[in-house]
């Protein structure tokens, strides 16, 4: 790019050479906004799969509640989170009640995020057993029904 | 040394920032094309994933195959066609099912298929008239 005397640019040549300036600056934002919606959408995606995870480990926990399930509603909502690739961080699944808490984490796996501190994306759910009218609460056989929510 | 005239210098250079103008462009559509697809998609991921989750749900509750599909695909009225796969088909209470959900997107002439899966733990009393 040529100045002219009086440091000016004039107007023909400062309009020379624009391409060789903007294209490495179209390059730059190029692969800016690629790195922002790849890991963007890494993180949308592994957001979905701990719902999933954490509304399935709920369900699971309150589901162990029921008479025919034999093992405890901490390992159920383990073993729920595991199947869809996702830890328990917080079972709120204390025997005797009839709700259920479970918090649970995913990895995330972008380019930039994980090492920005977001190695993981946590989600929230809670599930309530609820028996048919008419039956005790340690007898027959119950229907599980879960209601979820993200937290 | 010979002085260009200002007004020969004009000639000179006059249309070459819309000629670099028109080199660049191409590429900044391009670009801008391809972001445009990529979060298209992320979309339908997000979307299959949700399908596969009402899948999941519909799996764990009934013992019909057939239920699992119609609710995925109610789930999901975005996409034409959607390949359902539930395992194990036959399950049992307490145990894991998984549900893989398959669709096809056209990007262009480009074809790509997204998959998507969820699985739950099979609850105590599955029946087979479940509704989403």
């Amino acid at each position: 790019m040529k100045r002219a005397r009086n440091g000016v640019l004039s107007g023909a040549e400062g309009q020379s050479g624009f391409a060789s300036l903007a294209f490495p600056l179209v390059l730059w934002v190029a692969v800016v906004a690629g790195v922002v919606v790849i890991d963007a959408g890494a993180y949308v995606v592994a957001a979905a799969r701990a719902q999933t995870a954490a509304d399935a480990a709920a369900l699971a926990a309150a589901a162990s509640a029921a008479p025919m399930i034999a093992p405890s509603a901490q390992r159920q909502a383990e073993q729920a989170a595991v199947v869809n690739g996702a830890r328990v961080e917080y079972c709120d699944c204390a025997g005797g009640g009839d709700q259920v808490r479970v918090e649970v984490s995913v990895a995330v796996a972008g380019l930039l995020v994980p090492h920005l501190g977001a190695t993981r994306v946590t989600a929230e759910a809670t599930a309530q057993l609820r028996r048919p009218a008419g039956l005790s609460p340690t007898g027959g056989l119950g229907d599980v029904f879960g209601s979820a929510g993200s937290g | 040394m010979s002085i260009i005239p200002p007004a020969q210098r004009w000639r000179k250079s006059d249309g070459s920032a819309a000629l670099e103008s028109v080199m660049v462009l191409p590429v900044v559509a391009v670009i801008v094309a391809a972001l445009v697809a990529v979060a298209g998609i992320i979309t339908d991921l997000v979307i299959l994933h949700d399908g596969a989750r009402t899948g999941a749900r519909a799996a764990a509750t009934t013992t019909s195959q057939r239920v699992v599909v119609d609710a995925v695909e109610a789930a999901l009225p975005e996409f034409a066609h959607v390949a359902v796969n539930v395992s194990p088909q036959h399950r049992s209470p307490g145990t894991p099912v998984t549900v893989e959900v398959a669709a096809t997107r056209s990007l262009g002439p480009v074809e790509h298929t997204l998959t998507a899966r969820a699985s739950a733990i099979t609850e105590p009393v599955i029946d087979s008239s479940w509704t989403p």
